[in-house]
């Protein structure tokens, strides 16, 4: 996949895994996992990333003797997932164009 | 590979980025490998799943979020240490100096003197059998044999040393050509 699709796309993904209920780092790679490929690497930034941009709050918990730290989608998460939903809208029209398209040359 | 040589590990692979940075990440990583260990993964498993640290440290270096520290910081450090010792060791490296072209001197030196001993017999013997001094003629004698003796034994050692000294010195010049 376009990288730049992808980093686009990895965001709503994450807040997509934290719109109904908190989660931690390694189950929300589990879960984003089966659609697109993601790593630790990829994952920390867009997390903090996120944060910087108040789509997301961090807290820590105890968990096992040892701290873990949570995320929390806010109301701008909510408003960009809102927002990801209606562009797919435009998404979807530019792909019938596109594939459209390749039908005539092809 | 256990938990503390993975973080070890990336912590030096992350040397560049600040110090908060790098915390961050190997606060993530332990965490990560933790929740892999929770889920029934050994300690191993869990960080053979988390991947082979130079990778790690590649992706996260490639991150464009992740600001490398600039490297010209680091160097004036570098440069204040040798010049503020330069009393140390400028004077240890002269003092070396100083005995490397000493023994040179002294390898030449005593060829020469070998090479000189050899031509002064030659040039005492025919003096002394003139005089009829046969003990003075034999040490004559001696003298030569006993320094060319030397000095062939010297002389291609001597050759190669000195072959060897001029291509040290003027490599550069044999390269350009």
């Amino acid at each position: 996949m376009d990288v730049q699709l992808k980093r686009g796309l990895l965001d709503v993904c994450v807040l997509a895994s934290i719109q109904d209920k908190d989660s931690y780092g390694y189950q929300i790679i589990k879960d984003v996992k089966p659609y697109v490929e993601i790593s630790e690497s990829t994952l920390y930034p867009i997390l903090r990333r996120m944060e910087a941009a108040q789509m997301l709050t961090v807290w820590s918990a105890e968990h096992n003797g040892r701290l873990r730290k949570y995320y929390r989608i806010t109301d701008a998460g909510r408003q960009r997932l809102t927002d990801f939903k209606d562009e797919w809208k435009e998404i979807m029209s530019i792909y019938q164009f596109v594939i459209g398209k390749g039908d005539h040359c092809g | 590979m256990d938990k503390n040589g993975f973080l070890t590990a990336l912590g030096e692979g992350l040397a560049d980025i600040s110090l908060e940075e790098r915390e961050k990440w190997l606060d993530f990583y332990g965490e990560m490998i933790d929740d892999r260990m929770e889920e029934g993964l050994t300690e191993t498993e869990a960080v053979e799943a988390v991947g082979p640290v130079e990778n790690v440290i590649s992706q996260i270096l490639k991150q464009p979020e992740v600001k490398q520290e600039e490297k010209t910081v680091r160097e004036p450090w570098k440069w204040a240490l040798i010049i503020g010792g330069a009393p140390l060791w400028l004077p240890i490296l002269v003092a070396l100096a100083a005995v490397v072209l000493a023994l040179l001197a002294c390898i030449y030196a005593v060829a020469a003197s070998f090479v000189g001993g050899a031509i002064g017999g030659v040039v005492l013997l025919p003096t002394y059998l003139g005089d009829g001094n046969i003990p003075g003629a034999l040490f004559a004698l001696g003298a030569v044999l006993f320094c060319s003796g030397i000095a062939f034994l010297m002389f291609r050692p001597v050759l190669r040393l000195t072959k060897w000294l001029f291509f040290k010195v003027f490599r550069r010049k044999e390269g350009a050509v």
